[in-house]
């Protein structure tokens, strides 16, 4: 089905930018409204002098990725990458696999998929499952929530669709991995849907699979039912090279469970918003964050606790690790209603610099309505505590070591507070290789 | 008879711009117990940092020997590997570091060799029993939440691990109820016990671990200088009579 756009429209797209499928109707006027949406939003204001920004996704600077040149030697690449998370003895329910914004694979077991569950590309959800994305596409992220969420919304050409029933409880992790290499713009947008009595744990893995110079914009929609559990773990590990903005952003229902460890390592730049919407009793998220920079690297987190309902909970914790020349900043919300009384919420930003020139900045902000709370924030920035070194050093550790020791023990303290144990130690080897990447990165600039 | 296991000549110490140290001579031999006494603010924890090479403390005169080596010229882990051991006053938390690991991974650094989980562990249970450990406690994170003697005891059981040439006990007595103090000053015992040629250095305001502890030689250190040694009757005396009735009998010599 062609349908006829108009001349603006034709303009935002060209032909080799669309997606290669047939949408329906409806879908091409919400593609269309989000892009008006998008033009009518003002553009950022320019940075101040002598601050740095990440520069915004606009829509004259998007270029279609590639497609693959050769599928066989990216999907060896990309069952390394799975296999590397199998081989920790992590076993996955299901998986999904796009490269370059097309599906490669996608995979769920049989009797999972007998008891109701979902998950495929949104592609085909739109054919197989069209009511059930129609709900749930935009309801999170409405292009009004934002100028890059609207042109998400508007050009988003690849994603899943993840959908569990009422109390259905997944046993095994599912695992949802987007990959890119090339150079060009990659725009996805997934949907994750939790009936009532829901419970999942899943690994959203953002990796490149070669060299990659790409713009990514990266949004998920997640719904919680009430009393339904959700454990993410949201990997960003793209080539360095990468300039991505990612948002997520949660609903939950009434006593409902979301848990979200954010990890990213890649990108040269990397926006990363993470939002949880509080409105409904008795709800709780924690959100956790570990970043691992270095070179030149850029990390901006930003996140909403949005406490709309009484006896609602959530928890923030982010460390990051800066080294080189690498700058974090986190700017951060809790928002509490006058109606959420008897809430409990908090926020801490922590960031270990782990060179001269690494900096990070921290903006934890508070809006209290009700009277009968509690909350609190706080943020901790600077080099290694020279007294904990000596403590190691007096034992025997070499200096290298100590600080790897202190370092580990940093973003071990943010892990082990994802409710998902199975997770920590797939999670742990990331690090640990990471981290030798950047050690080895580092000497060799300095030798 | 081997050589001393520390020999410290005409030790000079500052940090910052203040003199703490002004001249520190003391020898420990192989498997002798020196106490170290003295009021606050007379250098005794300068004398301990400075020995474990803190780098906040600057020697700017003086000799140090640790079993004939300059150990003046060699960084804290070096010390360490070597066999010198401090017990912190207060051992510092590392978040997010398991006490297992962080012992396995100790031991491991002072013999330069792996050490299997199996005989890590087989090592560990022994020496927990020394100190009166339970076995839960190598799953808590270092130092986080620890009691004041819980502390302590892992402090000694560090030493125990480590079996160490060289000890130096930072007011280990400090911040502990009269249980803990046992308990605590036992463990030391049966360490040196397994140890005879461990020398000791014992650094405390009060006579009350002495009581557990029998020191061959007591030292008291007075504005940064040992400025009178004698056996465990000095410990004594200091206890009866303070550090006043000392200070005024250097004063009067002085």
């Amino acid at each position: 089905m062609t349908e006829t756009l108009t001349t603006h429209w034709m303009q935002a797209f060209d032909a080799t930018r669309l997606p290669q499928h047939s949408e329906p109707e409806w879908l091409l006027k919400l593609r269309k409204q989000a892009f008006e949406v998008y033009l009518d939003m003002p553009e950022p204001p320019p940075p101040q002098r002598g601050l740095r920004r990440i520069p915004s996704l606009k829509v004259d600077e998007l270029s279609a990725l590639q497609p693959m040149a050769d599928t066989e030697s990216v999907e060896a690449l990309l069952n390394q990458r799975l296999q590397s998370w199998l081989q920790t003895g992590q076993a996955f329910g299901g998986q999904t696999i796009a490269h370059n914004g097309q599906t490669l694979q996608t995979q769920l077991k049989a009797e999972l998929e007998a008891q109701g569950a979902i998950f495929c590309s949104l592609h085909e959800a739109l054919v197989q499952h069209p009511e059930q994305v129609q709900k749930y596409l935009g309801s999170v992220y409405p292009a009004i929530a934002g100028r890059e969420l609207a042109l998400n919304l508007a050009y988003w050409q690849t994603g899943y669709f993840l959908y569990l029933p009422r109390q259905c409880k997944l046993s095994l992790p599912l695992y949802a991995l987007q990959s890119l290499s090339g150079s060009g713009s990659l725009f996805q947008r997934s949907l994750v849907v939790l009936e009532a009595g829901a419970e999942l744990t899943l690994v959203h893995d953002a990796w490149s699979a070669g060299q990659a110079a790409a713009r990514v914009s990266d949004v998920l929609e997640i719904q919680l039912g009430d009393g339904a559990v959700l454990n993410q773990l949201n990997l960003q590990q793209w080539e360095k090279s990468v300039h991505c903005h990612s948002y997520s952003q949660a609903q939950l229902g009434r006593d409902a469970r979301y848990h979200v460890l954010n990890l990213a390592s890649g990108s040269l730049y990397h926006y990363l918003q993470t939002g949880t919407g509080l409105a409904q009793k008795g709800a709780e998220a924690r959100l956790l964050g570990l970043f691992v920079a270095s070179g030149e690297q850029h990390f901006r987190q930003q996140s909403l606790q949005n406490h709309l309902s009484p006896h609602t909970v959530s928890h923030l914790q982010y460390h990051g690790v800066m080294r080189d020349q690498a700058y974090s900043f986190y700017n951060g919300m809790i928002y509490v209603a006058e109606a959420a009384q008897q809430t409990e919420s908090n926020q801490l930003s922590k960031n270990l610099l782990l060179s001269e020139k690494a900096r990070a900045d921290a903006i934890p902000n508070l809006e209290i309505l009700a009277d009968d709370v509690q909350s609190g924030h706080g943020a901790a920035i600077g080099a290694i505590d020279r007294d904990q070194l000596f403590y190691l050093m007096s034992r025997g550790f070499g200096q290298t070591e100590a600080e790897a020791l202190i370092t580990e023990g940093f973003m071990e303290e943010v892990l082990l507070q994802f409710p998902d144990a199975r997770l920590h130690a797939p999670v742990q080897q990331l690090l640990a290789i990471q981290m030798l990447q950047d050690q080895l990165a580092e000497a060799e600039s300095e030798g | 008879m081997s050589q001393p296991s520390l020999i410290i000549r005409d030790l000079h110490v500052t940090v910052g711009e203040k003199a703490i140290l002004k001249g520190v001579n003391l020898t420990v031999n192989p498997g002798e117990k020196h106490a170290l006494m003295g009021p606050n603010g007379s250098g005794k924890s300068t004398l301990s940092n400075a020995l474990m090479g803190h780098p906040n403390y600057n020697i700017t005169h003086g000799e140090v020997l640790f079993q004939g080596q300059n150990l003046l010229e060699m960084a804290p882990d070096e010390r360490a590997r070597a066999g010198m051991f401090l017990a912190f006053q207060y051992p510092m938390v590392i978040p997010g570091v398991k006490v297992f690991q962080f012992l396995r991974n100790m031991l491991q650094a002072r013999r330069g060799a792996d050490v299997p989980v199996r005989e890590f562990r087989k090592i560990l249970k022994d020496k927990m029993q020394l100190l009166e450990m339970k076995e839960e406690f190598v799953k808590r994170y270092l130092n986080e939440g620890f009691s004041g003697g819980e502390k302590k005891r892992h402090e000694i059981l560090q030493m125990a691990l480590l079996e160490p040439s060289l000890a130096i006990l930072d007011e280990t007595d400090s911040g502990l109820d009269v249980d803990a103090l046992r308990i605590v000053c036992e463990g030391i015992n049966a360490v040196s016990a397994q140890q005879p040629d461990m020398g000791v250095l014992i650094i405390t305001h009060y006579q009350r671990m002495l009581n557990y502890i029998t020191p061959d030689f007591v030292h008291v250190l007075f504005e940064g200088r040992i400025v009178k040694s004698g056996d465990k009757n000095l410990a004594l005396q200091i206890e009866a009579e303070g550090y006043d009735a000392i200070e005024r009998e250097v004063l009067a010599s002085v």
